[in-house]
Parts: structure tokens; C-alpha cells; sequence
């Protein structure tokens, strides 16, 4: 069989483009990490869009949340701005979503057009699409707040959060947050940390007073410590609190896992919280919060400004 | 006619391989050039840790939160001193103010605060007044990343401006309020944590630890959507 040039110069040429093609095809696939079943039911549930890259799925314990957890991010063109997901690695619930490309400048405005009401019931709306609200939570904060946004102009997000009630006391620790954009009225942010968990004590032997007593002796004697160990500046507190202003809670707390790694105790506390706030030249507006345990008296945890 | 063919062909011995091999190298020359001067990598900005609490006896949140930061800023290249970083009794003011004219990143941990209308920041022996700042840093030397983790670091735009941050390339991010040193850890760590495993924007990582933490005290001045902490300045993370 006699081949002429002509076809020969066509056929190498065919063989390469073919050759090109599959390389190609595998660079990408390499590049391009298959999605999940998983990620694409997340994506069609939070209307993740098709611009979005899904860059990675991994699981981990966190100890935010205390158990593992599967965290899946994403990326948008714009800004290069991420889209995060995580949900508990066992039952799948969503436990937090944050949408940077939602809340980019250059897609959604700067100005309010959502009514407060409004932004509640679309608030509502999403925690019931992902997850629940348990019924011992109660809507417990409804602020708004001014972001400074990617190209450094303000933007306004409603924060609502939901807290638990045990007896009438609220629950330090435990909460639904979401976070809707107010010129879009779309959620932005959602973060739920629910333990459920029984109290470690219940009943208040510690009087206030009791309580404000014993957080000011714990403070005094902590500096007097510290200026023993040549602390140079351990001295200010302990004149500060002569005029600092005192503000006493009761409530339960569930210590984070920052805190613990620090010296609080795992588990649910009933406490009551006493908060100096400094008054005097550099610890102006500063303040320390002594943790006293209500039944027993016992000092569980201090936390201070910086 | 002829002459016509005659300069065509003087036209194709020009693209010789040869010559059409020595523009190729010219363009990526001139192309790495180029990227070189838009876009730097963290070997090119000194850092600085440092993290004291002379006051409150926190001394060891401050420590580890500059030991946590040294660690990142070190696995991600950027140059760091031997005895980086300072902290308790080594965190001094000579010690900072000595360096800081040499530096172009700067994490501090510890007490931050108004006094007489300056920000300051609470080195183990005395204030660091933004002023003290603003003389030994100049033009030649502004800062790409700087983190005050301390309380109203950022209430005034005083050390921002002291650390001349550039609005384009380099971004200042501080405290608007007081802050409690639980809070302050857990954001920092969140932050460094998501800016190493997404290799986003010092923006999106502020964002983040926004969202899961529920704290909004934090500003910034500058780019900081274009600060890429683990890749350099205006390196995108794809």
C-alpha cells in the first residue's frame, strides 16, 4: 500500500492532537480533585454555585466542637474568596458555613436592605434547612454589625444567636449563630456548638457578695504572687481594683477547649461570673472575669484582657 | 518580483531556530523580571515574634502565641533570628526597637492600650509608643504584615501608619477593643491554622475565624485581601 505524504503529514497530525488531548485530560483530572457524593448534596443544600472549585475534604477532630469533623472549602474567582463547610463526621449535620464570595464587595453592596424581621425569618429559615433549633434555646442576641469589607469598605451583617436555658439561666458556651448579609438578605455565616450535656452542680450555696469577695481575694493574692516573681507591672491591678466597677452573672458554663487547655475544668458549670471593669490610665476599659463556682465557692477559672 | 522574493526570503532566515530561541529566553527573562518586582516571597521579609505580659500573669499565653506564630511564619519561609522569638523578660523595649527598623513582618502577644493619645503596646519593661515606631521605620523599610495582638491596637491608626503598612501591598491588623487572652489565642491560632491549610488572603482567614468565633473586634489597614501571608505579596493561592 502506497501512502502519499500528504496523508502520512495528516495522520501524524491526527495522532498528536489525540496524544495532546488525553495528556491533557489527565493533567486536569490529576489537578482536580474528585468531588464526593457528599460535597455535591452540601453544594445543592446551600446553593453552592458552579463557579465555586471544590478544593479539599478532610476530616478531623476539632476541638471547638469536640469530635470529629469533616471540613470541605472551596474557592470562587473573585478574590479568591473561600467557601467553608463542616459537619459532624458521624451524623452529618452542619455545624458551620461561612461564605466569603457571598459576602464580596463587588457582588453584594454596602448599604441595608434588609428589615431586622425580615433578616430573623431568613435566619430561621436556613438554621431549619440545615439542622434544628434544640428546644431548650432561646434567641438570646440580635445585633448588627459593621464589617470591614475585601476592598476595605463597610458592609452591615445581622448576628443572631441563639442560646441554651437551663431553669431560666443561659448557657455560656452553647449556641446557634448565623450570619446574614444585610444588602442581600442572604446567610453568610452559621456556627452551631451544642453539647447538651448535664450540669456538673445546680444548686447556689455562694451568695453574690459571697462571690465578689472571693474573686477580689483571688485576684489580690494572684498579683501579690506576681510582683513576689518580679512581674514589673503586677502592682497596677491591684490598685485598679480599688475603683474598678464590679458586674456580677449567674450563669452555666461549658468551658472551651482554650480554656481548658488552661486550667478550667471539662464539663457544665453553674457559676457565677464576676467582672471588674478598670477605670484608671493604661487599664481604662479593661476588665478581668473571676469564674466562681456557685455551690462550692471555688475559683474555676480567671480570665483577663490583654 | 524577484527583489520581492529575495527580501521574503532574507525575512525567514531572521526567524531562524536560533534567533526564535533566543527571543523565547528574552521573554521569559523579561516576564521573571517582572514578577519579580510585582510579586515577593516571605524569603524576602525579615520577621519578628515577640510576646510578654508583664501585668496579669499571662506570660505563658504570650509566649506560646509567639513561639505558635514563629513556627508558621518559619515553615512558610520567612527569615527569622536565631533567638526569635522574644519573649517574658527578653520581650524589652530595646529589644523590639532595635529590630524593627530591620524587619518587614512583626508579630507582638500581650497588653496594648491608649496612653497620652499614642497607641502603645506593653513591652516586659515599659510602653512602645507608636512614635518610637514611626522613627525607626521609613519608606524603604514599610511593613508587608504586621499583627498588634493586643487590646486597642488598631483603635487608633497611629501604629498602622507608624509601621507605614502600604495600602496596596501590605495590611495591619490589630484589636479595636479590649480583648481577653482566650479570645485573642483562639483567633490567632484559627487564623494562622485556615491562612496554612487554604492558602487564602489575611482577608478570608479575618473572616473565617470571624464566623466561627463570633468575634468581630478585629480591623485592618491595608490590602488585605491581597496579602497571601504563606505565599508572599499578590500570590494567589491557585
Amino acid at each position: 500500500m502506497i501512502v502519499s505524504k500528504k496523508s502520512c503529514k495528516v495522520l501524524v497530525t491526527l495522532i498528536v492532537i489525540c496524544l495532546s488531548i488525553s495528556i491533557i485530560t489527565i493533567g486536569v483530572k490529576t489537578l482536580t480533585p474528585e468531588k464526593p457524593e457528599l460535597v455535591k448534596k452540601i453544594e445543592r443544600l446551600l446553593n453552592i454555585s458552579g463557579e465555586a472549585h471544590f478544593i479539599f475534604i478532610r476530616e478531623y477532630y476539632d476541638p471547638l466542637w469536640e469530635r470529629k469533623v469533616i471540613w470541605i472549602h472551596w474557592k470562587t474567582p473573585i478574590h479568591n474568596h473561600g467557601i467553608d463547610v463542616k459537619i459532624d463526621a458521624i451524623s452529618h449535620e452542619i455545624l458551620f458555613y461561612s461564605n466569603n464570595h457571598k459576602r464580596c464587595i463587588l457582588l453584594a453592596g454596602s448599604d441595608i436592605k434588609i428589615s431586622q424581621n425580615k433578616a430573623l425569618e431568613k435566619a430561621k429559615e436556613f438554621i431549619l434547612k440545615v439542622s434544628s433549633i434544640p428546644p431548650d434555646f432561646i434567641l438570646s442576641n440580635c445585633t448588627m454589625v459593621k464589617v470591614r469589607g475585601c476592598t476595605q469598605e463597610f458592609y452591615y451583617e445581622y448576628l443572631f444567636e441563639w442560646s441554651r436555658i437551663i431553669n431560666g439561666i443561659s448557657v455560656e458556651g452553647e449556641l446557634i449563630r448565623v450570619h446574614l448579609h444585610a444588602n442581600t438578605g442572604e446567610v453568610v455565616g452559621y456556627c452551631k456548638i451544642y453539647h447538651g450535656d448535664k450540669p456538673m452542680n445546680s444548686e447556689v450555696r455562694i451568695s453574690r457578695d459571697q462571690a465578689i469577695s472571693i474573686a477580689k481575694d483571688f485576684i489580690i493574692k494572684k498579683q501579690e504572687a506576681l510582683i513576689e516573681r518580679g512581674y514589673p507591672f503586677a502592682h497596677l491591678m491591684i490598685k485598679a481594683l480599688q475603683t474598678a466597677k464590679v458586674e456580677v452573672k449567674l450563669k452555666y458554663v461549658r468551658f472551651r477547649s482554650i480554656q481548658i487547655e488552661h486550667g478550667a475544668p471539662k464539663g457544665l458549670w453553674l457559676c457565677w461570673i464576676v467582672k471588674f471593669t478598670f477605670t484608671e490610665d493604661f487599664l481604662a476599659n479593661k476588665w478581668v472575669k473571676i469564674y466562681v463556682q456557685a455551690t462550692t465557692g471555688e475559683v474555676l477559672y480567671a480570665s483577663s484582657c490583654k | 518580483m524577484p527583489l520581492r522574493c529575495n527580501y521574503l526570503r532574507k525575512k525567514n532566515k531572521l526567524k531562524s531556530p536560533h534567533v526564535l530561541a533566543l527571543l523565547l529566553v528574552c521573554t521569559i527573562c523579561m516576564l521573571c523580571c517582572g514578577f519579580s518586582i510585582i510579586f515577593s516571597a516571605p524569603s524576602d521579609y525579615p520577621a519578628m515574634c515577640a510576646g510578654c505580659d508583664p501585668i496579669t500573669g499571662y506570660d505563658a499565653w504570650a509566649s506560646n502565641d509567639a513561639q505558635e506564630t514563629h513556627n508558621y511564619l518559619a515553615y512558610w519561609g520567612y527569615p527569622l533570628e536565631a533567638d526569635d522569638p522574644f519573649t517574658s523578660s527578653e520581650a524589652t523595649r530595646s529589644a523590639i526597637l532595635d529590630r524593627i527598623e530591620f524587619k518587614r513582618v512583626f508579630y507582638f502577644s500581650g497588653h496594648g492600650g491608649i496612653v497620652n493619645g499614642y497607641t502603645v503596646f506593653l513591652a516586659w519593661d515599659g510602653y512602645v509608643y507608636s512614635y518610637e515606631i514611626d522613627e525607626r521605620v521609613s519608606v524603604s523599610n514599610s511593613y508587608f504584615f504586621v499583627f498588634i495582638d493586643a487590646c486597642e491596637s488598631i483603635a487608633e491608626i497611629d501604629m498602622a501608619s507608624a509601621f507605614i503598612v502600604s495600602p496596596s501591598e501590605g495590611c495591619y491588623v490589630g484589636w479595636r477593643t479590649p480583648v481577653s487572652w482566650e479570645s485573642a489565642t483562639e483567633f490567632r491560632r484559627y487564623f494562622l491554622e485556615y491562612i496554612d491549610y487554604t492558602g487564602c488572603s489575611v482577608y478570608d482567614a479575618l473572616i473565617y475565624v470571624a464566623n466561627l468565633t463570633g468575634n468581630y473586634s478585629w480591623d485592618f489597614y491595608g490590602a488585605a485581601i491581597d496579602v497571601y501571608l504563606k505565599q508572599g505579596s499578590l500570590g494567589g493561592a491557585d
